[in-house]
């Protein structure tokens, strides 16, 4: 039987390519974007652990205590401790050279035999004529020989880098062959000695980090466990490995964003499999019909529909996975992007990698999505009347769309997942949010029958009028086949609601920035040292916030280091600023305690501000006593004033600048806000600041409304993966109505003939589909609007509390819809261009004694 | 009556499927003229519905000359065709190919509909035209709301909505009882004789071919006998 079963599938494949090719695709649409996403986090994933395992060479402990380096007294408490076999010290700095590369210096303890360092420059690769100057000269330097290839340096060459401490001279005295690190910065790498490193860049006394081997008396989880007793608590001691996973954690929105999306284009695809079976039942009644009076079962003719879908899912996967590589290099970009800019992570992740278990989970989710997606048509199939099948007949109740029991637990459905959004708090979880979401979505599908319903009552008249009786008869043909016609208007549905809820989600979220630049943001010049939001590798030396300071027009420069620390397991953003001149510059910075009352005190260092996403997911409240560890010991201090503060997405501290100073021991910064003199010429004040730094490193200034335009900028960067969302939305979506009209056309050939006996033009029919598509792209854009509404409400209201806490104010994307409107319609316009000119060349006479 | 050729078939022959095809029509010859019906007599697959098709520009003959009031419309464009059968041609078929979701109303306005006439005066001809078959009443009725009978005659009244000078009807009463199939033929002939409307009837029903002025039989594609039908010796 089952032979006979796939030659029936096999002709009706070759009879129907069309069909069978846009099914293939839509599935290859959603698996592309499942595979990409997942390809694309695992590469980062990959790529963040990769780092540190190269950095830490053979390390099996690293002590480390965040972009401020510590003491290098504990190198020696690190030594003294049982079980610890080497223990190396490692500074790290980033310069660039004229031409504007980037260089990775690491400083090593050249004294040392580098046993741990040993893949960064093993011995044999090394050539260093005169190792006793290389120690002793404090600007010694030892490079890749592919960065002095490149730039032409040879041994006693000068090299000019422009660093946080400003730009330095060294002399080339030794040359590598970079592997290990050296490898993941494209050969850009030097090695000093770490003494004389911290004498050139002013950090003497500190070390960033200290790698360990232990020995075979103790296991690394004893020793760590000794290290975190011996060390204080803003030291943390942990394994290699466990740093880069810390680090790919710091992508975990935007992985649950892009999460989300390929479960998006899964759902989409799905839509696109029921389409086409759906219509394929439809037209292969009669060989169902055939099929049973020769003795085929029920569930033969259900397992030859299911059979043809998980072999459609097969081919659609495969296709899917090859495509979702390449969509995949494309998403680490905008990953790597986003990492860099807004966590200061540099990412080195280039081409996806390539997890054959990914494949394989993405090739089965899409046979598992096509095989689902052509249930409900193949038990109609099943379920077929053989006598009446064998006439042609469908059986089908063609009132059931409207059936009352589904309207119910389609209002149900969006009312509950409402009423959840409403009403249940953060605390449940993002998975559980997820499901309010997904119920509203649900609700809406469940729905869409009396949408298209009432979409075709009132345009009827409308395309009626407009479009004359073409207008009618097409709104006429989306109402008759509302099962098909709701297949593409849910495909419609989810990719516009999509779009239009992360819409929702940028423009909420430029609102409420927009009005935090303006309450507590809101110097009138800003000198960074990045043209990101925060960067791990430049800072700015007090001596440059001086100078700047001085420069005339300036009525006041307050000091601001944009930095990190672990609270509570997560890693919070730690600023610290100049308390007394941003708190009065900015009086009505706070929402919860009063600025100009707290100002005193928040200078003596007596208390901490935190971010309103920080008081709400550690449960913190104004007046509670909250304890950070540094590197100088734990200070625990009293919440002073809670604000709207947008730098993390898992909250932020403020203190201010001599207390973290005190505790850290790191006197540089990443913003020096300037507050300009009245009548101060703002022209002069900014190139006088621009002269100040020049030539010292790379300085940015803004004035307040670049500053803001910059930041919003960056929110586009950030939200840039929406626009590819868009293209997918819009593309999937015009693939499903490629395939309705192209079904459409095969379903109404003798009515579009009876048209043209009755003396209808060829471009008449051809007009009357493209309206068709057009009405069913309308209907897509009401319900996408309808259910992006409800989304983004759903949105902003519990993902955004639950993955970074904020409360944003609701916007909705009206520009966003406006640009998505006649960019549907026009899809739907281009989508119904085939099967339009298909429909216009029917051979009438065969049409009108068509089946 | 009978001066002014309406419909004129000069050797006409179909072969589908090229030159080793199958002949569907073989070299046929006849005319009918202004206000003269005829009914077209033969078994199934004889080639009387290619006739129709040919004389209404759904196909072209391969060779031979189709005039229609006159006017070859063998090497006609499509859009030609099309433009003469929204004009002088109307068409009714066995299945009533109304369209489902439209009311008895825009079923017969809709050719005026597609030749951009407003819906107000497409539609008050229409009412006119439903009247004349006795369907007033059933105006806003979908065709799935209506007898077999009924609906043809809403697709007669469709087929002379624009006032052809030729209607074709491919076995009309095909798919209907005696009684209503009467009703439809006494319509037809009805138009024929009170508005001149020339009237091809393809049927392989002795009783309908008798509405009709004379008969012609075809036979695998082939003329045969033709005759004077009753009502034409009256």
């Amino acid at each position: 039987m089952l032979g006979g079963l796939a030659l029936v599938t096999r002709r009706q494949w070759k009879g129907h390519r069309l069909r069978t090719v846009l099914t293939v695709f839509g599935i290859a649409i959603g698996v592309a974007t499942y595979f990409a996403v997942q390809a694309s986090t695992f590469t980062i994933a990959r790529a963040f652990e990769k780092t540190t395992e190269k950095i830490a060479g053979k390390a099996e402990i690293q002590i480390f205590a965040g972009e401020s380096g510590f003491d290098e007294k504990y190198l020696d408490t690190v030594r003294d401790t049982p079980g610890v076999a080497i223990a190396e010290p490692a500074l790290e700095m980033v310069g660039k050279t004229e031409s504007g590369e980037s260089l990775l210096i690491i400083g090593l303890d050249t004294t040392s035999d580098l046993e741990l360092h040993s893949e960064i420059v093993p011995e044999q690769l090394v050539s260093i004529d005169d190792p006793l100057k290389f120690i002793n000269e404090s600007d010694s330097i030892a490079v890749s020989r592919e960065f002095a290839d490149r730039n032409r340096l040879a041994e006693n060459s000068v090299l000019r880098l422009r660093t946080q401490s400003g730009t330095k001279e060294f002399t080339v005295r030794g040359f590598f062959k970079p592997v290990g690190v050296g490898e993941l910065f494209g050969g850009n790498v030097a090695v000093m000695d770490i003494y004389s490193m911290q004498d050139v860049f002013g950090r003497e006394g500190l070390i960033d980090r200290i790698d360990l081997k232990t020995d075979d008396s103790a296991s690394v989880e004893e020793t760590i466990g000794l290290l975190r007793q011996k060390l204080p608590a803003g030291i943390e001691t942990s394994r290699p490995e466990q740093r880069g996973k810390a680090m790919a954690t710091a992508l975990a929105g935007v992985e649950t964003g892009l999460g989300l999306m390929s479960f998006l284009a899964l759902a989409i695809s799905l839509f696109i499999v029921f389409n086409s079976f759906y219509v394929s039942v439809s037209q292969r009644w009669k060989e169902i019909g055939v099929l049973r009076a020769l003795g085929v079962p029920r569930f033969g003719v259900q397992a030859m529909f299911l059979g043809e879908a998980a072999l459609l899912g097969l081919f659609g996967s495969v296709i899917g996975v090859i495509l979702g590589y390449f969509l995949a290099i494309g998403a680490i970009r905008v990953l790597s992007t986003v990492s860099a800019a807004s966590y200061g992570l540099v990412t080195t992740a280039d081409l996806p990698s390539l997890d054959p278990q990914n494949a394989v989970m993405a090739i089965l989710i899409g046979i598992a999505a096509s095989v689902f997606g052509a249930l409900l048509p193949a038990r109609r199939a099943a379920l077929a009347d053989p006598a009446a099948a064998l006439r042609n007949i469908e059986t089908r109740d063609r009132g059931k769309e409207l059936n009352p029991l589904r309207i119910a637990a389609g209002v149900l459905s969006v009312s509950g997942g409402l009423a959840f959004t409403l009403f249940a708090t953060p605390a449940v979880g993002t998975f559980v949010q997820v499901g309010y979401w997904m119920a509203i979505l649900l609700g809406m599908v469940l729905l869409l029958p009396v949408f298209v319903y009432a979409s075709a009552k009132m345009l009827r008249p409308l395309m009626n009028r407009v479009f004359g009786a073409e207008g009618m008869l097409a709104v006429d043909a989306m109402a008759r086949a509302p099962k098909r016609t709701t297949a593409t208007v849910g495909a419609l549905m989810i990719g516009l609601s999509f779009v239009i809820s992360n819409g929702a989600l940028i423009d909420s979220q430029k609102a409420a920035l927009s009005r935090s630049l303006d309450r507590s943001v809101n110097a009138d010049y800003f000198v960074t040292n990045s043209d990101q939001i925060r960067s791990r590798t430049y800072h700015f030396s007090e001596d440059l916030a001086d100078r700047v300071a001085s420069v005339e027009g300036v009525a006041r420069a307050e000091n601001l280091r944009v930095t990190s620390l672990k609270y509570g397991g997560r890693e919070v953003a730690l600023l610290a600023h100049d308390m007394d001149g941003w708190l009065t510059r900015s009086p009505d910075a706070l929402d919860r305690g009063d600025a100009r009352a707290v100002r005193e005190r928040m200078s003596a260092g007596e208390g901490f501000l935190v971010s309103e996403n920080f008081a709400l997911r550690f449960g913190v409240d104004l007046g509670d006593r909250i304890t950070l560890e540094s590197p100088g010991g734990n200070i625990t201090r009293e919440v002073l004033g809670v604000l709207e503060y947008y730098q993390s997405e898992v909250g932020t501290v403020f203190l201010d600048r001599k207390l973290y100073k005190q505790y850290w021991g790191d006197d540089t910064l990443d913003y020096i806000l300037i507050t300009a003199a009245d009548g101060a010429d703002r022209r002069a004040l900014k190139a006088g600041i621009e002269k100040a730094v020049a030539g010292e490193q790379q300085v940015f200034v803004y004035s307040h409304e670049e500053y803001r335009n910059w930041v919003m900028g960056l929110i586009d960067q950030f939200f840039g993966l929406n626009y590819v969302q868009m293209v997918i939305a819009i593309m999937i979506g015009g693939l499903s109505l490629i395939n309705t009209m192209v079904i459409s056309v095969s379903e109404r050939k003798r009515e579009l003939s009876i048209l043209r006996a009755l003396g209808g033009f060829r471009s008449q029919v051809g007009k009357m589909i493209v309206l068709e598509s057009i009405a069913i792209s309308f209907v897509g854009i009401l319900t996408g609007f309808v259910a992006g509404l409800l989304n983004a409400y759903c949105t902003l209201n519990i993902s955004v509390v639950a993955v970074a806490g904020f409360r944003l104010p609701f916007r909705f994307p009206f520009a966003l819809l406006l640009a998505a409107i006649p960019l549907v319609v026009a899809v739907a316009a281009i989508s119904a261009w085939y099967p339009a000119r298909k429909a216009a060349a029917l051979n009438v006479a065969e049409g009108l004694v068509h089946e | 009556m009978g001066s002014e050729s309406i419909l004129e078939f000069r050797s006409v022959s179909k072969v589908f499927g090229g030159g080793g095809g199958v002949k569907a029509v073989n070299d046929i010859t006849f005319s009918i003229g202004k206000g003269e019906s005829l009914a077209i007599m033969g078994p199934s697959g004889s080639g009387k519905s290619t006739i129709l098709n040919l004389a209404a520009g759904l196909d072209t003959p391969t060779s031979g000359s189709i005039l229609v009031r006159g006017k070859d419309i063998s090497n006609l464009s499509d859009r030609e065709l099309t433009g003469l059968r929204r004009t002088e041609i109307g068409m009714v078929f066995q299945t009533f190919n109304l369209l489902p979701t439209l009311t008895a109303l825009e079923n017969v306005s809709l050719p005026l509909r597609l030749q951009g006439i407003s819906q107000k005066e497409s539609e008050r001809r229409s009412d006119e035209l439903l009247g004349i078959v006795g369907l007033s009443e059933r105006r806003s009725h979908l065709p799935d709301e209506m007898s077999g009978g009924e609906r043809q005659r809403v697709a007669i009244a469709r087929a002379i909505v624009a006032n052809p000078a030729l209607l074709l009807a491919d076995e009309p009463t095909g798919n209907l009882d005696t009684a209503s199939g009467i009703k439809v033929l006494e319509t037809i002939s009805h138009l024929n004789e009170e508005y001149g409307t020339s009237v091809v009837l393809v049927t392989h029903d002795r009783g309908a071919a008798s509405y009709c002025g004379s008969v012609m039989t075809i036979v695998d594609g082939r003329l045969g006998a033709s005759a004077e039908t009753a009502r034409e010796r009256q």
